[in-house]
């Protein structure tokens, strides 16, 4: 399963993107502010930075229990990303899972734009 | 990109070399099969691999092929050990992904009419699901020796015998797994996974043998018609994504700081010989030990829980392990190449080792007969058991197909199956399945699947494995 976000900027597609994902995991993605987490990543380019951004998200869903509600970026370059993610913990009575994600792949994901937006092109493996 | 195909004989098609490609592919399939490639992009990836960097032979694909990220899933590439390269997409993310099959002296008689309290019970005692966690928690020094025993740890904690690390691929330890290069958010994973059965395709099945095929062989695995047998589906669970996760990335940087060009980023390797590889193969080496170690316990529970419903006693049920197998994996084998003996690092994903009669790695109660080659179906149609045969020798890197290889995406299924009950349908064929995930019933459907029956033929008509027998689901447990 794979998807396509389009967006108006680059920050607000790695915000969306990330919304996006947890709208395929959960048949109602929870809401509220929860703990802060700082997030650093740096990649190769801005195709590596999101497979790196949305790899992330998942790891604190699969590894630490938290289900990432809201994001604040403060530094994107193309090989770089600050954000402040705010996250809730998972409970598995409340929180429905729609589908598993299992991993953010690489195979044929891009970031690209043109004059008026950003898009972005992932593959999840199931 | 078409790729273009030459039929060399009744199942197998060449991919011939062109472009970036240093050895042809080489696909094992027949008429209808083949035409099912068409639709997706696995030729394109079987040409992409034949690309890499110290392959060696042909680019091979079984017959259940299908799309998978950068690597086909059914695909087979060896890589020179001197020269070649290693990478985790080549391997997938479900790191020793296997199968595992044990027989017992029950009968369909005596199972059928318990069928749905068994597999309640199963279902009750064996975690699954995403991201299940089971009542096994470990330390991180228990968990890097899980990494580094294998199967041999779970015998050691009480979970079956010494015979069944016999019945194991490689006695359930790949050597060279060294804990130390793992990430604290693998070790984190790994912590309390063990002893699950996980999502998605993965399975606990209840079968009947419907039909035998040879009966020698059968008679040597300990296979009789009408007898019940069980197959586990299961791998290294998170562990062994979070590898096939932190390795792909630090490929990935490695590619690009080389200015290695790769049609497909999941397709990011380095040299088997440089450090990053050897540290990958040493943390992939600790997922597949940790999968043996996890289906070695799946194994117990399973037995435990058939002594309690049927109020049998051990020696009554007689449960063995006849083999386990792995899917997801890269191996450091010796094979025949070009009239030489050479070392080669195997990379098997969604492919079955196949050894024949007389091979020096089958332990004693196979030599004569070939390696047990385990091929799940769907859960609604059958599943087989083959020896090594062989024409895997010379044809495939000792190789075979893995299952029926998807023929529907997921999502695909899920449409299809919409306004359908699943369970239902499978109940009114005499198959009763309980499943934990809200659409896994749905993806993994009969109809998403090809035909095991003609996947399993070409493998026999190529000399990759012979059929011996044919197994009925009856009850199955499912994420």
């Amino acid at each position: 399963m794979g998807m396509v976000v389009n967006s108006s900027g680059r920050e607000e597609l790695f915000i969306e993107a990330a919304a996006a994902m947890l709208d395929i995991i959960f048949v109602s993605p929870p809401k509220g502010k929860g703990r802060k987490i700082r997030v650093s990543l740096e990649g190769s380019d801005l195709t590596d930075l999101m497979v790196r951004w949305l790899g992330e998200i998942l790891y604190l869903l699969q590894g630490e229990g938290l289900v990432v509600t809201d994001i604040e970026i403060e530094d994107l370059t193309s090989v770089r990303l600050r954000a402040t993610a705010h996250a809730v913990p998972f409970e598995a009575g409340i929180h429905e899972i729609r589908h598993e994600i299992k991993a953010v792949t690489y195979h044929q994901s891009l970031v690209s734009s043109d004059i008026e937006s950003w898009k972005t092109r992932i593959i999840f493996d199931m | 990109m078409e790729i273009k195909l030459k039929r060399i004989d009744k199942c197998r098609w060449l991919v011939p070399k062109t472009g970036a490609m240093r050895v042809p592919g080489l696909i094992f399939s027949n008429d209808e099969l083949i035409k099912m490639l068409q639709s997706d992009q696995s030729l394109v990836q079987v040409s992409n691999v034949a690309a890499l960097p110290g392959i060696v032979g042909h680019s091979l694909a079984m017959p259940d092929i299908h799309w998978g990220y950068g690597f086909p899933i059914g695909g087979v590439a060896a890589f020179d050990t001197e020269e070649g390269i290693i990478s985790p997409g080549g391997v997938g993310y479900d790191i020793n992904c296997g199968c595992r099959l044990m027989t017992t002296l029950l009968t369909e008689e005596d199972v059928r009419p318990r069928i749905k309290e068994l597999v309640s019970a199963l279902f009750a005692n064996i975690p699954t699901g995403v991201g299940s966690t089971g009542t096994i928690r470990l330390t991180k020094a228990e968990e890097t020796k899980v990494a580094s025993e294998g199967a041999a740890w779970a015998v050691k904690k009480g979970f079956g015998s010494l015979e069944d690390l016999d019945r194991t691929e490689d006695g359930g330890l790949l050597e060279g797994s060294d804990p130390s290069v793992l990430s604290e958010r693998a070790i984190k994973r790994g912590s309390d996974q063990l002893g699950t059965l996980g999502s998605g395709n993965h399975f606990l099945e209840i079968q009947t043998v419907e039909h035998i095929y040879d009966s020698d062989i059968a008679s040597a695995f300990g296979l009789f018609k009408g007898q019940v047998t069980i197959l586990i589906h299961s791998g290294s669970r998170g562990f062994g994504h979070q590898i096939c996760d932190d390795f792909l990335k630090e490929m990935n940087a490695y590619v690009s700081k080389n200015s290695i060009r790769l049609p497909d980023r999941q397709l990011a390797c380095a040299p088997l010989k440089s450090p990053l590889g050897r540290r990958y193969f040493a943390a992939m080496a600790c997922a597949a030990n940790y999968a043996w170690a996890n289906r070695q316990i799946l194994m117990h529970w399973t037995r435990e829980t058939l002594l309690n419903v049927l109020s049998i006693a051990p020696r009554e049920m007689g449960m063995r392990l006849l083999y386990d197998v792995c899917h997801n994996i890269a191996k450091i084998e010796n094979h025949p190449l070009e009239g030489k003996t050479v070392r080669l690092c195997v990379h098997r994903k969604g492919a079955t080792r196949s050894l024949p009669a007389g091979h020096p790695l089958l332990p004693a109660v196979y030599r004569d007969w070939g390696q047990p080659v385990l091929i799940p179906g769907d859960m609604g149609t059958s599943s087989y058991v083959m020896a090594g045969n062989k024409g895997a020798v010379t044809g495939s890197f000792c190789s075979s197909c893995h299952g029926a290889g998807r023929v529907l995406s997921r999502t695909q299924a899920i449409k299809m199956a919409k306004g359908r009950a699943i369970d239902r349908e499978l109940e009114a064929k005499g198959i009763y399945v309980h499943s934990r995930g809200r659409s896994t019933l749905k993806e993994e459907m009969p109809e998403a699947y090809k035909d095991v029956s003609q996947v399993v033929q070409v493998v026999h008509d190529a000399g990759l494995a012979r059929k011996v027998a044919l197994l009925k689901p009856m009850g199955v447990i499912k994420g």
